[in-house]
């Protein structure tokens, strides 16, 4: 009798935490929706892009070495799925190109403006992942040549799922608002004027922009597992010359001969910086303690 | 039936049993060799196929993860080859025990020799090794659904289902392309086909377990049918978000995006998968433990006294070697401690104790194996020597006869109890 007793007991206890968990998940849920489905007004500033093959050859460059926007559009940045799985639900990198399943042959100037300096589609809902809340502060000037090379890549067919987050993203998104840049970007804020391009640590910490992702803000580090180093004064690049860094960023070695992980930290695509932006971006480090 | 008839058929039973007797030798050898062969490249498999930040964020490294899972799958391999073996050993004259033992021997090691040797991994001979283990392992497995106790099908139609599985199997893992194979089959048919043939044999040893079997049978079996039941659904359970989304198991995305999204999701999709990795080869050790748990308590086959010594003598040396290998360490620690030097003293040290050590452990471990398997015995001698100590201390006849009412009431429970006692007279 005590032992059914208990099992009704403990039936009831498991029923509870169920009823309770599908609550939360459904309140999780519904919260993530709402703020996905929120849309954002932004005054879009009319921006001329430029189409001569300067401009495209910078954008270029832009795209493929100082923004890493190879890392997850893929290497003909043509999308790629990055979830597909129950727990984690579907999310892709959208195809940037004009073939089918992309962007390019639908978005206008302004689309890409909004998309990629405000994280929000061309309906004003907002992006996830984009790294919109680092990508605002990109000049008028490149971000000009970003979308004149974007809209001169060749097209690629490649439709990509569309999303639906599970569980798990939606929690990392809950933990993280910056998931979702839209929210945590001052769309109407002043935004300070490009540096010009020139050997010197404002234009290096411009350069820097994209690093700050696995660096930290203040490049010095991160303690999350494969986080970037401390690149501060002091930090894990202590008695490092300018030499050594430029060598190690060409050559994926350090000085001491160990082994860049090309996985862990891009060195391929920033190796392909000019010497005077790698030496821009060493005199910014210099200035940080 | 002529005279000659029937001395022929034994005889080719005999030989049909011999040739059985030796093709579970072979098949064993060649589980054991695969397996072993196997291990450095299935380590090196688990390493490079896992998100090394993710480790590294749930505080193991590399090493640790590797090892943990490698043993994890030998574990379930070596219970499978040692339960087999042992039932090959004691009852390989029935045949029903003898597809027990292959279907134990080739089901241990299917995962692992799938993770060791994938699709076009190795050469082809290799390959049409590992898919003879599999496909032995597959058919024994589900006939001991069909055939599971006595060797006969009940009901008398569901031999159908097995011959037309072993077919489906053939062209399946030896053909795999054909039009035939299971395997190039959409996957909701071939959910269907699994589901049909496993619910068809559950439903034959449910039918068999109601209306057939003696109430003994069922108090042997009882345990075996679960293993078989839980062999069956549960790798289903951890495989379907596999077949249905393999992008479940790609967890590597470049380190920007990792930093971006930040190392939680990542972390606990590899915890889910880590669990859902212990889960399954736990729930693989039902298949062989719930056999032992029939051999042990319930006498399946009386094979239980091979199975209790195994248990106990395995025991008592991983016991001994735990305890050499501590205290060996702590006694050297001690003796550099207070002398400087004693890696000697120390070894000679633990090897006495463990000498010392050795019965009284053995008692202990096999006082222990006893009441979790023979309660029944234990009990009775439990009993009588409480019975003898009180004999001991009483002088009175008829508290020593009501205390011999009770133990017998207590351990043999009969309906109704008396003594007798001669009476002996002077003189006589």
């Amino acid at each position: 009798m005590r032992i059914r007793r208990s099992i009704k007991y403990l039936l009831l206890l498991a029923a509870s935490l169920i009823a309770l968990l599908a609550l939360g998940v459904f309140f999780v849920n519904r919260s993530i929706e709402q703020r996905l489905a929120r849309t954002y007004e932004i005054p879009i500033e009319p921006m001329e892009v430029p189409s001569d093959p300067g401009a495209v050859a910078r954008g270029r460059h832009l795209v493929t070495t100082v923004f890493f926007c190879q890392e997850c559009h893929g290497e003909d940045l043509a999308g790629k799925p990055h979830f597909n799985d129950p727990l984690s639900g579907t999310v892709s990198a959208k195809n940037l190109t004009a073939g089918a399943g992309g962007v390019g042959g639908i978005f206008s100037d302004t689309d890409w403006v909004r998309a990629i300096r405000h994280g929000v589609d061309q309906e004003g809902h907002p992006l996830i992942e984009m790294p919109s809340n680092f990508y605002y502060y990109i000049g008028d000037t490149d971000l000009g040549a970003i979308i004149a090379f974007l809209k001169s890549l060749p097209p690629v067919d490649n439709e990509l799922p569309e999303r639906d987050l599970g569980l798990l993203y939606q929690l990392a998104i809950l933990s993280d608002p910056s998931l979702i840049p839209a929210e945590v970007i001052d769309h109407t804020g002043p935004r300070p004027p490009a540096p010009e391009p020139g050997v010197n640590a404002e234009y290096g910490k411009y350069l820097a922009t994209a690093c700050t992702i696995c660096h930290g803000p203040d490049l010095s580090g991160g303690s999350a597992a494969g986080a970037g180093l401390d690149l501060t004064g002091g930090g894990n690049l202590p008695d490092w010359t300018e030499a050594e860094f430029m060598h190690a960023l060409r050559t994926g070695q350090r000085p001491r001969g160990e082994d860049i992980d090309p996985n862990r930290m891009p060195w391929k695509r920033v190796g392909k910086l000019t010497d005077d932006e790698l030496r821009a971006i060493w005199l910014y480090l210099q200035t940080l303690q | 039936m002529t005279a000659g008839q029937v001395s022929l058929a034994p005889s080719s039973i005999s030989k049909r049993l011999r040739a059985a007797r030796l093709a579970w030798v072979v098949v064993t050898v060649l589980v054991v060799v695969l397996v072993s062969l196997g291990v450095p490249g299935l380590y090196a498999r688990l390493i490079a196929g896992v998100d090394e930040r993710s480790v590294t964020d749930l505080g193991w490294s590399l090493a640790g993860y590797g090892s943990y899972l490698t043993g994890l799958y030998l574990l379930v391999v070596l219970a499978h080859l040692v339960i087999g073996t042992i039932v090959f050993w004691r009852r390989s004259d029935e045949g029903i025990a003898l597809a027990l033992a292959f279907a134990l021997v080739c089901n241990g090691a299917l995962l692992p020799l799938s993770l060791i040797y994938p699709t076009g991994s190795a050469s082809a001979t290799v390959q049409l090794l590992v898919g003879l283990v599999t496909y032995i392992g597959l058919v024994t497995g589900l006939s001991l659904l069909y055939l599971f106790p006595d060797g006969h099908f009940i009901p008398r139609w569901t031999r159908l289902m097995v011959i037309a599985w072993a077919g489906l199997l053939l062209f399946a893992i030896f053909l795999p392309r054909s039009a035939l194979s299971l395997a190039a089959w959409p996957i909701p048919l071939q959910l269907l086909v699994l589901v049909v043939w496993s619910g068809v044999g559950l439903f034959a040893q449910l039918h068999r377990y109601l209306e057939v079997s003696s109430p003994l049978q069922r108090q042997q079996t009882k345990w075996a049918i679960l293993g078989l039941v839980l062999a069956v659904l549960g790798p289903f359970g951890y495989f379907l978000p596999f077949v249905i989304l393999p992008a479940l198991s790609d967890p590597e995305v470049p380190n920007i995006l990792y930093q971006r999204i930040g190392p939680s999701l990542f972390t606990f999709s590899l915890l889910f998968r880590l669990s859902g990795l212990t889960g399954l080869n736990l729930a693989l050790l039902i298949f062989p433990a719930s056999f032992l748990v029939a051999i042990l308590r319930y006498r399946l086959w009386d094979i239980d006294v091979i199975i209790n010594r195994t248990l106990v003598y395995a025991a008592l040396t991983g016991s001994l070697a735990l305890v050499y290998l501590v205290g060996v360490a702590v006694l050297q620690g001690v003796f550099r401690g207070l002398t400087g030097q004693g890696d000697q003293i120390a070894i000679v040290a633990t090897t006495l104790g463990i000498a010392g050590m050795f019965n009284p452990l053995r008692r202990r471990i096999q006082a222990v194996i006893d009441r979790r398997f023979y309660r029944r015995r234990y009990d009775a001698a439990r009993a009588l020597a409480t019975f003898s100590g009180t004999v001991q201390e009483e002088v009175e006849l008829e508290d020593v006869s009501q205390a011999l009412l009770r133990v017998v009431e207590e351990t043999v429970q009969p309906l109704q109890t008396s003594i007798w006692l001669r009476d002996i007279g002077p003189g006589s």
